[in-house]
């Protein structure tokens, strides 16, 4: 199986370098995007050896640098894709235990879902919470967390989960893709480290993706 | 006799085919572009200064003023554009998502 790690980052100079670092224990097919950063993200991620790391010259969003990522996957021909976060959130062995279970199951994609407990900030569990509902019910699909950044698939299944979002809305576009295609998909628990709770989606993101949600599942 | 707000309406609209005009000599417009909007500016400040000729138009569409007519067309126009520069937007927005990934996989053909 040749995994590859695709890590797409924005303004992530402080975790990027032990992210890569944490990541490289398990594996060396590291693709880190930058989207632009105005830090040094770029450079940081430059000085670790044996990864690639490619530049979006300007800023697109999570969804287009996570694109870029995938496609440049495709290209080192990898088998299986895992995109992880760039802020320490996820734990590398987690993508591990993700694509053991996508083999071990022949799956098409395997999402990693969070504890929606007290260790999540509480705007953001009950907003996830309600956003999972809406999202489980209209896109056909069972996941106990649609806003988690870890996923693993499989590269052939990457042309049907394909997204158009440039934005962090890639997170249900997936899901919606997903149950469209009638993909073989399963969750795993993972372990969330939040180390900056102004990070990431807040309410009026959750609100306009569930829009967005409306519009790629209806228009 | 001109009403105050029909000077305001013929201001607006000279300024605007003004505008084109400016446009035009930049370069920025075409001559057909530039023709399009000088007659879409002559025909509003026309319509401003004789409201009159609208009347048959309004009495067919059952519509009690001219003011009302005026106002729902001035609408349906906001809605076209609104929605025409969002599919122009939609489009800019593809094609530089495109650009921006085709330069930064240039340098994974480096490597490769």
């Amino acid at each position: 199986m040749n995994l590859v790690v695709v890590i797409p980052a924005y303004n992530e100079e402080k975790t990027i370098g032990e992210v890569i670092s944490e990541l490289k224990k398990y594996t060396h097919n590291i693709i880190v995007v930058d989207d632009g950063s105005r830090d040094n993200t770029y450079l940081k991620a430059k000085t670790m050896n044996d990864i690639t790391v490619l530049r979006h010259k300007i800023n697109l969003g999570k969804g287009a640098t996570s694109k870029t990522g995938c496609e440049a996957a495709l290209k080192l021909g990898a088998d299986v894709i895992a995109l992880i976060d760039a802020d320490n959130q996820h734990v590398p062995e987690d993508v591990m235990k993700m694509a053991e279970k996508l083999e071990k199951e022949n799956l098409d994609i395997v999402f990693g879902v969070r504890l929606l407990d007290e260790k999540m900030p509480f705007l953001k569990r009950w907003g996830n919470k309600m956003l999972t509902k809406m999202i489980n019910c209209l896109a056909g699909i069972s996941l106990a967390d649609t806003q988690s950044g870890l996923k693993v698939f499989k590269a052939s299944a990457y042309p049907k989960i394909a997204w158009d979002a440039s934005d962090y809305s890639l997170e249900t576009e997936i899901m919606l893709r997903t149950g469209k295609n009638k993909l073989k998909y399963s969750q795993l628990l993972i372990q969330t480290v939040y180390n900056d709770t102004f990070k990431g989606m807040d309410i009026f993101d959750g609100i306009k993706y569930f829009f967005n949600f409306l519009r790629q599942k209806f228009l | 006799m001109i009403l105050g707000i029909q000077i305001l309406g013929l201001i607006f609209g000279l300024f605007l085919a003004y505008l084109s005009f400016l446009h035009y000599k930049r370069r920025e417009f075409g001559k057909l572009q530039f023709l399009f909007w000088e007659i879409l500016w002559m025909g509003f400040t026309f319509i401003i200064l004789f409201p009159g000729i609208t009347e048959t138009l309004i009495q067919e569409l059952n519509i009690a003023r001219a003011m009302d007519f005026f106002m729902i067309l001035g609408f349906m126009f906001l809605v076209l554009f609104t929605f025409y520069n969002y599919l122009t937007i939609n489009k800019i927005k593809q094609k530089l998502e495109e650009k921006v990934r085709e330069e930064a996989l240039k340098g994974l053909e480096k490597k490769l």
